[in-house]
């Protein structure tokens, strides 16, 4: 059967055109038309098998050869842009303050350099690799001797950086760091890692969702100076509820200057340790008694937000102090603007061990609040008059230097005991008010105004976790995940027949 | 200002009457002579030299339009493809042994031209309030589009046997010998990408050109090595004077290949090849011209598509070669770099156009007085030459590798697209998350 066989048919070699239909078929054994085999010429079989036989024991040649071979080092400073892509290995010293980027709570990648004497390359590890490193405490600090291997990576701006694959490639030798008192920290420490020690006289929180650092003013015989993070860091100090003025404290910091200032930059929150036994002389938490006798060190003359300054409790705020001029410390549980035009004041309600107060001020006060703005959740101090407006005791505050934000994070208060661990199954609404513990496993969350509610189950029933702004916020929340098991202590609510559980802080609600 | 738009207009020309002549050499890809351009570039920073963007931003933009237009010719003349040309390889030798080389060369040609009035008068107005927001609805999607893409190559492949004879092993082993081939191909040449990520045997000197000895031994030799070993005889070739088309077939063929070509620019990794077999089966154009110009269409778009869109202010995305060499030299930042490109594209695309005419009869000529195994021959020898040159012993013997592993789909009827494993397998594996765990596995890293 010949069927429309190609112009020049009779000219082309038997093997290349099917001998049943005339289709061209190439290097084909059959012909894809008619489904003909082609005898092909010996070289054509040869190089099939050859190129197969090429291909796979090449390729298992090349494999054997790249497993044997050292990844090579190369000198930072002979870095060239032809080099982009290389992998490759570089030695040196820990230059720049490595930098722990995170997003809700997750660490998302880390950065820092390295200096090897020719010159200075940034090393970046992202997600995975980045948090295995956190975990395995392995972020190097300024001075760290390093051998790290990683893909080069550069563009025209000869923005260099190496990108670290494994945690495997990075190869730690901590420096050993002796203590500089701070009256001899200077010009000349600049990029370098040192270990301060000293007792703090002022914490500077920054302002909620700003994305300015925390600052800790400290001073030691010889001088004074301040010790400086970002908030992603503040997570990871470990008892930062002793963080307060009069305590004793030791951090290893890299010097670096900023607006000609010199700066002691804290590059891990573990790098800095409280000295508990100097913390417990002050006061832990709102509400708490207040120290009689100010640390020395906590002596400067500076208005900075405290918890050693005398308190009054909130519960303790009666109608009888109208016109006295107060303090108190809680936690801002709602925040009220005036509507555009009225003359009504800022009331900020403040709560302390379960009783509030509205805390009044207006334009004047509220304009010039900068870094100390309150928002839901943090822990206000504020200075005012005790007032009384229809009925209700309250303060007025007439000037913002009277309003500070002490703490953005949520108190380290222990959880709420209640009557103990009970099974959800178990749980009814004649039980409702009372305080128990449940445990079990996350659903799919659902949002409310003002707050969050997770399915919670164990096996034996269902009951929704109510987590209110106000009481467990953002940050805190967003360590949950669907299907994490949880423990939780919270009061017993009913609402619309569907049974809840309200835990009244963070603290309530452990996840396993 | 005036002597900027004569520099460019110059330096444009310039660079697409170079990018021509390399077209028609077979098997030589326009990332091969942009990797030597870009290497006398950093020679000439390196030796103090300044210069401007209003001389190399058109030259390059030239090379790679010229060469993306004109590379047709070897495809279909001369039978020595890139990847992305592979799908009008066989309309396109179906043209060259009825005669009709000349007609099938200038309807891809049309295609291109075509591509570059989308490019120019389609994309560009939009790109820099479309596409950074395409990108990040897009960003956090890639890596499971990738597999899909990858599950779509490794099963859309059809057996070309075992539908005939009596049923048993050998009817069995008949018909999965071309997708065995398809499968090894893919496997092997993802392993061979992930041994060239980690641990190439290229000097850490050349290490942008990584890739390049690897392509050039999946793609590039293969076909020499074919055209060299098969016997057929080129019949005479007829200059036609019309090529039969109509409005509705070139936008027919824009859509479809703009489609695709515009995919596999936007994505990383996906080439041209792939948006043009996406296309292809996307818009099923059964009609054989509207097949072959929408494959020039989707070629072009795909390789200055994708070098275009480093220019698209707001967005800053790197995808193709050509886009990562220029990065390591320029980084564009305005409006002024991104129209200066896209005049560029315009003014080259036509130059182009109008040089593929005389370049085809030239091209024509040149075969009907020496048999093409001898032209493959020379192409075999220049590319050898680059390859040593630009990335020593270490390419060389990268490239002799991947060509046993290109030849595979050529020698089983399988799709040379498998070849292409050896990106899309480690970079789909790195955007998933775990490509370094299993280079760990492979204790490459």
């Amino acid at each position: 059967m010949t069927t429309n066989p190609l112009p020049g048919h009779a000219d082309q070699p038997a093997e290349i055109t099917c001998a049943q239909c005339g289709q061209f078929v190439g290097a084909l054994t059959r012909c894809p038309r008619c489904g003909a085999r082609v005898e092909k010429r010996m070289s054509i079989r040869v190089f099939r098998y050859a190129a197969l036989a090429l291909g796979t024991i090449g390729l298992g040649l090349l494999y054997l050869m790249a497993t044997h071979r050292e990844l090579p080092v190369v000198r930072i400073g002979e870095i060239k842009p032809t080099m982009n892509f290389a992998y490759v290995r570089v030695v040196g010293a820990v230059s720049g303050e490595p930098r722990v980027f995170k997003e809700a709570g997750k660490v998302r990648s880390l950065r820092f350099s390295v200096d090897d004497g020719t010159g200075e390359i940034s090393v970046t590890a992202f997600r995975s690799q980045a948090e295995a490193l956190v975990e395995q405490d392995l972020v190097p600090s300024p001075g760290d001797r390093v051998t790290v291997a990683g893909a080069l990576s550069m563009t025209a701006d000869d923005d260099v950086v190496m990108r670290l694959q494994v945690t495997e490639h990075l190869q730690l030798e901590r420096a050993e760091v002796p203590v500089t008192v701070l009256g001899e920290v200077n010009g000349e420490l600049v990029g370098n890692s040192i270990l301060v020690e000293g007792t703090i006289t002022a914490v500077n929180p920054p302002k909620p969702e700003s994305r300015q650092p925390w600052v800790i003013e400290l001073r030691d015989d010889s001088g004074e100076g301040a010790i400086t993070f970002w908030p992603d860091l503040y997570p990871d100090i470990g008892d930062k509820s002793l963080l307060i003025p009069g305590a004793a404290v030791r951090a290893r910091v890299g010097v670096r200057t900023y607006k000609d200032k010199l700066q002691l930059m804290l590059n891990r929150g573990e790098d800095l340790e409280v000295r508990a036994d100097s913390a417990e002389r002050q006061v832990a938490g709102p509400g708490a008694p207040a120290e009689e006798k100010p640390a020395p060190a906590a002596a400067a003359p500076r208005s900075v937000p405290t918890r050693v300054e005398a308190a009054t409790e909130i519960a303790d705020v009666t109608v009888d102090m109208k016109g006295k001029e107060i303090t108190v410390l809680g936690r801002v549980a709602e925040l009220r603007a005036p509507a555009p035009g009225s003359r009504a004041p800022y009331t900020m309600v403040l709560e302390d061990q379960g009783r509030r107060i509205p805390v009044v001020y207006w334009d004047d006060v509220a304009t010039r609040l900068g870094e100390n703005a309150p928002s839901t959740g943090v822990l206000m101090k504020v200075r005012g008059l005790v007032d009384v407006y229809e009925k209700t005791v309250q303060i007025k505050v007439t000037h913002s230097a009277k309003v500070k934000l002490v703490d953005v994070e949520p108190p380290a208060a222990p959880a709420p005991a209640g009557e103990g661990l009970v099974e959800i199954g178990k749980l009814t609404a004649d039980m409702k008010g009372r305080v128990f513990t449940v445990r079990g496993a996350l659903g799919e969350p659902r949002s409310l105004m003002k707050g969050i509610v997770y399915p919670l189950s164990d096996g034996t029933g269902q009951i929704d976790l109510l987590l209110w702004d106000r009481m467990v916020p953002g940050p805190e929340r967003d360590k949950l995940e669907p299907g994490r098991t949880v423990k939780a202590t919270g009061a017993i609510g009913d609402y619309q027949g569907q049974l809840q559980i309200v835990p009244a802080s963070a603290q309530a609600v452990e996840l396993e | 200002m005036m002597l900027n738009i004569l520099t460019v207009l110059g330096v444009t020309i310039l660079g697409t009457v170079l990018s021509c002549t390399i077209s028609v050499l077979p098997a030589l890809h326009a990332y091969n002579v942009l990797g030597a351009l870009v290497l006398l570039f950093y020679w000439l920073i390196e030796k103090g030299m300044s210069i401007p963007s209003e001389v190399f931003l058109p030259f390059m933009a030239g090379i790679v339009v010229g060469w993306s237009m004109l590379n047709t010719i070897p495809s279909i003349l001369l039978g020595a493809p890139d990847e992305s040309a592979m799908f009008t390889v066989l309309p396109g030798q179906k043209y060259l042994m009825s005669g009709r080389g000349y007609e099938g060369t200038m309807m891809t040609g049309v295609g291109g031209l075509a591509g570059v009035f989308f490019l120019v008068c389609v994309v560009g107005p939009f790109a820099p309030r479309v596409l950074p927001v395409v990108q990040g609805v897009l960003r956090p999607h890639m890596h499971w589009i990738l597999w899909v893409i990858i599950t779509y190559i490794l099963m859309s492949e059809w057996p070309k046997g075992g539908n005939r004879g009596p049923a048993g092993l050998a009817k069995f082993a008949d018909a999965w010998r071309s997708l065995g081939a398809g499968l090894a191909t893919f496997f092997l040449s993802g392993l061979l990408g992930f041994i060239l990520l980690y641990r190439s045997p290229v000097s850490v000197d050349m290490a942008f050109q990584n890739i390049m000895p690897a392509f050039v031994g999946l793609f590039a030799v293969p076909w020499c090595l074919l055209n060299m070993i098969s016997g057929a005889n080129v019949p005479p070739q007829r200059i036609a004077h019309s090529l039969e088309l109509n409005g509705d077939l070139i936008l027919r063929s824009a859509a479809a290949g703009g489609l695709g070509g515009g995919f596999a620019a936007f994505f990383p990794v996906i080439t041209g090849g792939i948006g043009g077999l996406l296309a292809g089966h996307a818009t099923a154009q059964r009609d054989e011209k509207v097949f072959i110009m929408s494959q020039g269409v989707s070629k072009l778009v795909y390789y200055v598509g994708s070098f275009m869109l480093l220019f698209v202010p707001g967005l800053g995305l790197t995808r193709g070669g050509a886009a990562w060499m220029m990065k390591g030299l320029y980084v564009p930042r305005s409006y002024y770099d991104y129209f200066m490109v896209l005049g560029a594209i315009a003014i080259s695309g036509a130059v182009a156009f109008l040089m593929m005419g005389p370049l085809t009869r030239a091209t024509i000529r040149f075969i009907e007085k020496v048999h093409y195994r001898n032209a493959s021959l020379v192409a075999l020898v220049i590319i050898l030459a680059i390859v040593y040159l630009m990335t020593g012993w270490g390419g060389i013997l990268v490239m002799i590798v991947a060509t046993g592993i290109g030849l595979i789909p050529v020698l089983f009827a399988s799709r040379r697209l498998n070849c292409l494993g050896i990106l899309l397998l480690p970079i789909a594996c790195n955007m998933s998350g775990f490509g370094q765990q299993i280079a760990m596995w492979l204790r490459l890293i």
